[in-house]
């Protein structure tokens, strides 16, 4: 009982920091890019994703048995698909504005990265418990950075977060509202990421 | 019988199938009213004073020869449609022009331009646009907008220093996006010449 609470609590560790997909894996960095030009949209993506990202674990670690192993990638594009399809239609039901500004990258999660990661990495391995944690660490960690680099490119974009004012609009620089701004930004918060870690990567 | 282990794996597409048919009945009407909201506010927003709206009828291979004959590339920029702006006399008040740019350096831009039948500028609101988030709002402020509102010129051009009414500063970032609603403000003035030369004056 004690290990399998301590392997739920590893998981979502190594989720949320360990191995963070953005900072060290390097994954689903396309829509980390193009929709973190404001924390808010930032903020709106990372959740997307992470409700797409624990519905798919879930059902890929609950359905195992039942996904042939040849097949296994097939059975992780159908969950995932399906999840990101019904979740763009409760996103453009309830929250026009999101659906609108997060726009082509709320289909593309059905194919982002992490989540294939996860699904392959831990929860066709795993019970649906460990996978739930699992995808809740790191759902939690990638929206946190994918939302950090979106304040910080809100800020000096348009210095604002999440809509209030910190720097008059005149000692902006909007460069950073572009991607090769949220290149360079992303860089220097990988680096702090794997100084503080340490080591390196494996 | 013993059934293909394989064949539980249909079970997944037939779940999938369930889940989003579920979900687009569910949201369906929702969406529905959302889309109708936002038609009513687009009209509203360039035409707050027409209480009726009908689409205009004009020929689209005729009105691509008179944009290039002004000057305009037809491939950067297309006329979507028009709808006559009405009062409750059922006159025409003006014209809803929906306009397609593309930008300079790719991606579009989807405006509705609202003009009155003597060619004063009444707002524009744009439907969609392919930018970097942040920037693109920098042309929906009510600042840039408030630069077109009102005014009765032949074109606009982009200036650093504006100093007569056809003149139209371009808010820092976002120059090509602005160049872009220019564009197709500038189109939506020829547009409303040619469906008034094309109606015989009906408009007046």
């Amino acid at each position: 009982m004690k290990e399998k609470k301590d392997n739920i609590f590893r998981r979502f560790y190594y989720g949320l920091w360990k191995e963070n997909p953005i900072l060290f894996l390097c994954l689903g960095l396309c829509p980390v890019l193009a929709v973190s030009t404001t924390a808010e949209y930032a903020l709106a993506m990372g959740a997307f994703t992470t409700a797409v990202l624990i519905l798919t674990n879930v059902f890929v670690s609950a359905l195992k048995k039942i996904i042939p192993n040849e097949q296994r990638l097939l059975g992780y594009l159908i969950l995932a698909a399906s999840f990101t399809v019904a979740g763009q239609l409760f996103l453009k039901a309830y929250f026009p504005d999101f659906s609108e500004a997060l726009g082509i990258f709320v289909p593309l999660t059905a194919v982002n990265g992490v989540i294939y990661d996860r699904a392959e990495r831990c929860a066709y391995v795993s019970n649906p418990g460990i996978a739930l944690f699992d995808a809740i660490g790191t759902g939690i960690g990638y929206t946190f950075i994918i939302t950090l680099l979106g304040a910080i490119r809100e800020i000096i974009a348009f210095g604002t977060i999440f809509g209030i004012r910190l720097i008059p609009a005149d000692y902006t620089i909007p460069f950073t509202a572009l991607a090769p701004g949220a290149c360079i930004i992303l860089a220097f918060i990988m680096a702090l990421a794997n100084k503080i870690r340490g080591g390196h990567r494996s | 019988m013993k059934i293909n282990k394989n064949l539980w794996f249909l079970i997944i597409p037939i779940f999938c199938i369930a889940l989003i048919t579920g979900s687009f009945f569910y949201t369906r009407g929702t969406i529905k009213a959302n889309e109708a909201a936002k038609a009513n506010g687009v009209i509203s927003a360039v035409f707050p004073d027409a209480v009726r709206y009908s689409e205009a009828t004009y020929n689209k291979r005729f009105l691509a020869l008179y944009l290039e004959e002004h000057g305009y590339d037809t491939t950067d920029v297309v006329v979507d449609h028009v709808v006559y702006a009405r009062n409750e006399q059922n006159a025409v008040k003006g014209l809803i022009i929906y306009v397609n740019c593309y930008k300079k350096y790719g991606g579009l831009i989807q405006m509705a331009v609202g003009i009155q039948n003597n060619g004063t500028i009444n707002g524009y609101t744009i439907l969609d646009i392919s930018d970097a988030k942040g920037l693109e709002s920098k042309v929906k402020e009510d600042d840039f907008k408030n630069q077109f509102i009102g005014k009765n010129v032949s074109a606009f051009v982009l200036s650093d220093e504006p100093h007569s009414d056809a003149e139209i500063a371009a808010p820092n970032g976002a120059r090509d996006a602005s160049g872009t609603v220019v564009n197709g403000i500038n189109t939506a003035i020829i547009t409303l010449e040619f469906i008034d030369e094309s109606m015989g004056g009906l408009l007046e």
